[in-house]
């Protein structure tokens, strides 16, 4: 009986969450957001509902986990007719992988680095160099590019580790905006035009510019990336589960509780800094890669400070050190502002305005990071 | 020889823009230990201001009564006056409340404001994102001193930073207000538990250190005749550049920081081939070698962690 | 012989000040020692001078022969040094469990690639770290053992302490730093500190402790020896006896009687 329940909540949440997505008639956005938000405080205050449905998606993991992920795959036939709506969605997963790999260092070890937009950026060329000079195909040049990011981050890490925390975001910053006036001025680089004309990724001789072909429904192009994407937001996420529940993330957390104590506690701080720095960058590589061969094009104005800042906010909104958390403040912060496209000219306004909101009431972020519970075995 | 003399001049020209930028962080991390990332940005704000009173002065007709060395200094104030108090304002409600709490989140809140600001600019400001031209208040005499081309407006910038550098000097060591601003410098409890209003006296330095930013924007429009909503990140980031190399908390230390800066840039530009494009990036490696080795500054008191 | 921990000539300069002073100390394993001296006298800092928080100006600390001056704060705590904090440095936002873990950092060794590909290696070390934690809250309170999920900032102050010590514990040391634990306890609450100071010694064979205390009363039950700083110097050194009736020691504490200004 209580499997019924569990599909039928899930199919529902499904269900609403693509008739959001199809709506766009602003009073019906606006509707369904309303929905949303009294759905959540409802669910918050309400603890029996929300424990004794949280308990039974972990209790059925077998069943509700597979579910879940089924759902998510069958969205782009859902969406086939709007294929705008597939591509927010490929950047909502960009973002989430951006989000994870900065919660390594915001939500683990309360390092604010400001410098995501630098490893996403040095990512993207890097793989975009290689495929437009020297033919070299997406699936190598995305695990270059990520080592490549990940190398810049222990370059950066190295001599910033004696610094205070303080000081090493303001360091970050100014790495940010190097790598950025950088971009802008390298003739390799393609100056401030970027670079244009970058290959779409090659799959068996099939072209991820063409639309997919699945079990005879045509699917737009984009849903070759939203696949690839989905993929390796599970990676990320696998990743990021894993690092947290184990003695690196435990190790992490004891950074960001007290440093000094962490010392003396036998914990080589600098090495797990650095760790984290290399593992946020090596993130940022991937997703600039997967960006660059998406788009086709990058300038150096897809890698400016505000797009740091973006990410910053998504964890500090999701929760810091949730790995959850983290998406879903990626998927809110990537989504709504796109259907609530009218108002594009305050999305950078209405950011500021949430981070410092966040801050004052809630700075651990909508979902807090969890207790680890160590199950007998 | 000549050349070098044309380029210490730029040198000393930046060195007051960033002088007056960085005396402004160096208050701010003095009295609350914060770095105030959105400064910048009020600074520009500072611009943006007096292009709306130059707008409205225009359009009230007073350009025409008034001569130019009257409503030039009268709009400066004035200016200076307002952004000094949106400054105290945007203290209030972004940093006061993060006052006990971890310092990074501070700094975050203040990164975000420095958005809010600049997005806020742009949107109310028609065709806000694209530059804004700013009228032409110094004068644009310029004359020839053995083959050194001396621009009047040049030395005007020069004379205004050095009177509101004593002006200011002479507030802090002079003045009561200045006394609490250099008390809760040295500790902010002990401070308030003499009787030091703690909140009067961050309001005045706020309101001195963004008042003195003003200018330094006012300035910036003034000798490039436009300024840009987002100039307050670019000027931010180097005034603070400036602040930490001279040493945070220092007032002294914003003054041989500016000076450091303004030369690096000028020279780096003029001296290294192919340079220019890169100047900033060369301000930027600066304050990251003294943010990693010596974060201190050069003026800046060594402070020891209590374990 | 040679000794667990030994200084000589250890000192540090804050600016002008010298807050430890030209300190010699010998101590061997087993051994518990008092260290007490009046507020400020420099006994926080020699403790953190010997963790590696502090680099000295001058002087040597030895550790079982080795010098310690030149390394780094973590690899002194690797090779057996543990301590606990005058203001209570636990990891507040974990749990009790959690913070005990972390202490155990030293005795393992799982990197960031068993984490992502070793699975079950860390699991397996994850478990046996439980296990020795629970043992060891369990040790000193039963209660503790049970809420082992509590957050550490919901705890009150005595069992923060007793989670400190097990944190200590949890890497094994050879020798262990405790900075006035009875801080802000009652005298119920000191009782049982005590009696935890005994379960430290009979639990660890070999343990050598440093106890800075005010609590006079704890110091007589438990030190062996007290050593008494002043200034950042050493002023006096012996049993407890011996030290209380020192004239050094009183006046340390209590001030020299005024010469009398009439006559």
């Amino acid at each position: 009986m209580r499997v019924v329940l569990l599909i039928a909540v899930e199919i529902a949440f499904f269900m609403l969450f693509v008739a959001f997505m199809l709506a766009n008639q602003m009073g019906m956005i606006v509707a369904f957001l309303l929905f949303f938000i009294l759905l959540g405080i409802f669910l918050k205050k309400w603890e029996k509902v929300n424990r004794g449905l949280l308990g039974l998606f972990k209790e059925r993991r077998v069943l509700s986990t597979p579910l879940f992920i089924f759902l998510l795959l069958t969205l782009p036939f859902f969406f086939k007719t709007s294929p705008y709506l597939i591509h927010i969605c490929v950047m909502a997963g960009l973002y989430a992988i951006l989000a994870l790999g900065l919660n390594f260092q915001l939500g683990s070890t309360n390092v604010v680095n400001f410098a995501t937009a630098a490893s996403y950026g040095i990512g993207a060329y890097t793989s975009a160099l290689l495929a437009v000079h020297f033919h070299i195909s997406f699936w190598f040049g995305i695990l270059i590019s990520g080592f490549t990011a990940s190398l810049f981050g222990l370059l950066l890490g190295i001599p910033c580790m004696k610094t205070k925390d303080y000081y090493l975001s303001l360091v970050t910053i100014a790495f940010g905006l190097i790598v950025y006036i950088l971009l802008i001025n390298f003739s390799w680089t393609g100056g401030p035009n970027g670079i244009p004309n970058i290959p779409p990724p090659l799959f068996a001789s099939h072209s991820f510019r063409d639309n997919l072909n699945l079990f005879g429904v045509h699917l737009p192009f984009q849903s070759n990336y939203f696949y690839l994407v989905f993929i390796l937001v599970g990676g990320a996420l696998f990743v990021a589960h894993r690092l947290h529940h184990s003695r690196v993330g435990l190790t992490w957390n004891a950074i960001r509780e007290d440093e000094i104590a962490a010392r003396c506690q036998g914990i080589d701080v600098t090495r797990y800094k650095i760790l984290a720095f290399c593992i946020d960058a090596f993130f940022g590589g991937v997703a600039g890669t997967v960006y660059a061969h998406y788009i086709g094009f990058i300038s150096p104005e897809n890698f400016a400070f505000i797009v740091s800042v973006v990410v910053v906010t998504m964890v500090i909104l999701g929760g810091m050190d949730n790995v959850f958390g983290v998406i879903i403040g990626a998927i809110l912060l990537t989504i709504i502002p796109e259907k609530f496209r009218a108002f594009e000219d305050f999305r950078l306004l209405i950011y500021g305005a949430i981070v410092v909101a966040m801050l004052m009431v809630r700075p651990q972020g909508l979902f807090p990071q969890k207790l680890r519970v160590y199950t007998k075995s | 020889m000549t050349e070098i003399i044309q380029q210490i001049i730029n040198a000393l020209l930046m060195g007051c823009t960033y002088t007056l930028i960085a005396i402004g962080f160096n208050l701010f991390f003095g009295a609350l230990n914060v770095v105030h990332f959105s400064h910048g940005d009020v600074c520009i704000l500072g611009a943006f201001v007096t292009l709306i009173l130059y707008s409205l002065a225009k359009f009230l007709g007073l350009l025409v009564i008034l001569p130019k060395f009257i409503y030039v200094p009268l709009m400066i104030i004035m200016a200076m006056i307002i952004t000094g108090f949106l400054g105290v304002f945007f203290e209030r409600i972004v940093i006061k409340p993060f006052r006990y709490a971890p310092l990074l989140m501070v700094l975050v809140a203040t990164v975000a404001l420095g958005i809010v600001v600049r997005e806020t600019v742009r949107l109310s400001f028609p065709h806000g994102s694209n530059p804004q031209i700013f009228p032409r208040i110094l004068p644009q005499h310029s004359f020839h001193i053995g083959g050194v081309l001396l621009r009047l407006d040049n030395l005007i910038i020069f004379g205004i930073t050095l009177f509101l550098i004593a002006m200011m000097f002479l507030f802090i060591k002079r003045t009561k207000m200045g006394a609490a601003i250099r008390a809760i410098s040295q500790d902010g409890e002990a401070a308030m538990m003499m009787g030091i209003n703690m909140d009067r006296t961050v309001a005045a330095t706020f309101l001195l250190g963004s008042a003195l930013g003003a200018v330094a924007g006012i300035l910036i429009g003034a000798y490039n005749n436009i300024i840009r909503f987002d100039m307050g990140l670019m000027g931010g980031v180097k005034g603070f550049s400036a602040a930490v190399v001279g040493g945070l908390g220092n007032v002294y230390g914003a003054i041989i920081g500016g000076l450091i800066l303004g030369f690096v840039e000028t020279f780096a530009a003029a001296f290294i081939p192919g340079g220019t494009p890169y100047t900033d990036v060369f301000a930027f490696l600066v304050v990251i070698f003294f943010l990693i080795f010596r974060p201190s500054g050069i003026l800046g008191e060594k402070v020891y962690e209590k374990v | 012989m040679s000794y667990l921990i030994t200084t000589e000539g250890l000192t540090i300069h804050f600016g002008g000040l010298a807050a430890v002073n030209e300190v010699d100390f010998q101590m061997n394993g087993g051994e518990i020692v008092g260290l007490i001296g009046p507020n400020g006298s420099g006994k926080t800092t020699f403790f953190n001078l010997l963790t590696g928080i502090y680099k000295p100006t001058r002087g040597e600390i030895q550790y079982q022969g080795e010098r310690l001056i030149r390394l780094p704060a973590f690899k002194i705590a690797k090779k057996g040094i543990a301590r606990t904090f005058q203001n209570n440095r636990l990891f507040l936002n974990l749990s009790v469990l959690d913070n005990v873990l972390i202490g155990m950092h030293p005795q393992q060794d799982s990197n960031w690639f068993d984490a992502i590909f070793r699975r079950r290696y860390v699991e397996r070390e994850l478990q046996k770290g439980v296990e020795k934690g629970l043992e060891l809250l369990n040790h000193f309170s039963g209660e503790l053992a049970e809420n082992c999920y509590k957050r550490a900032a919901d705890l009150p102050q005595a069992d923060r302490r007793k989670v400190e010590i097990c944190r200590a514990l949890a890497s094994k040391p050879k020798l262990l730093l405790l900075d006035e634990p009875s801080a802000g306890m009652s005298p119920k609450e000191t009782e049982e500190l005590m009696e935890d100071i005994r379960k430290v010694r009979g639990r660890e064979k070999g343990i050598g402790m440093i106890v800075i205390e005010h609590d006079m009363i704890v110091i007589r039950e438990v030190a062996e020896r007290v050593v008494v700083l002043n200034y950042g110097r050493k002023i006096a050194e012996g049993t407890f006896e011996e030290v209380s009736q020192k004239e050094e020691v009183l006046e340390a504490y209590l001030g020299r009687e005024e010469k009398d200004v009439t006559a």
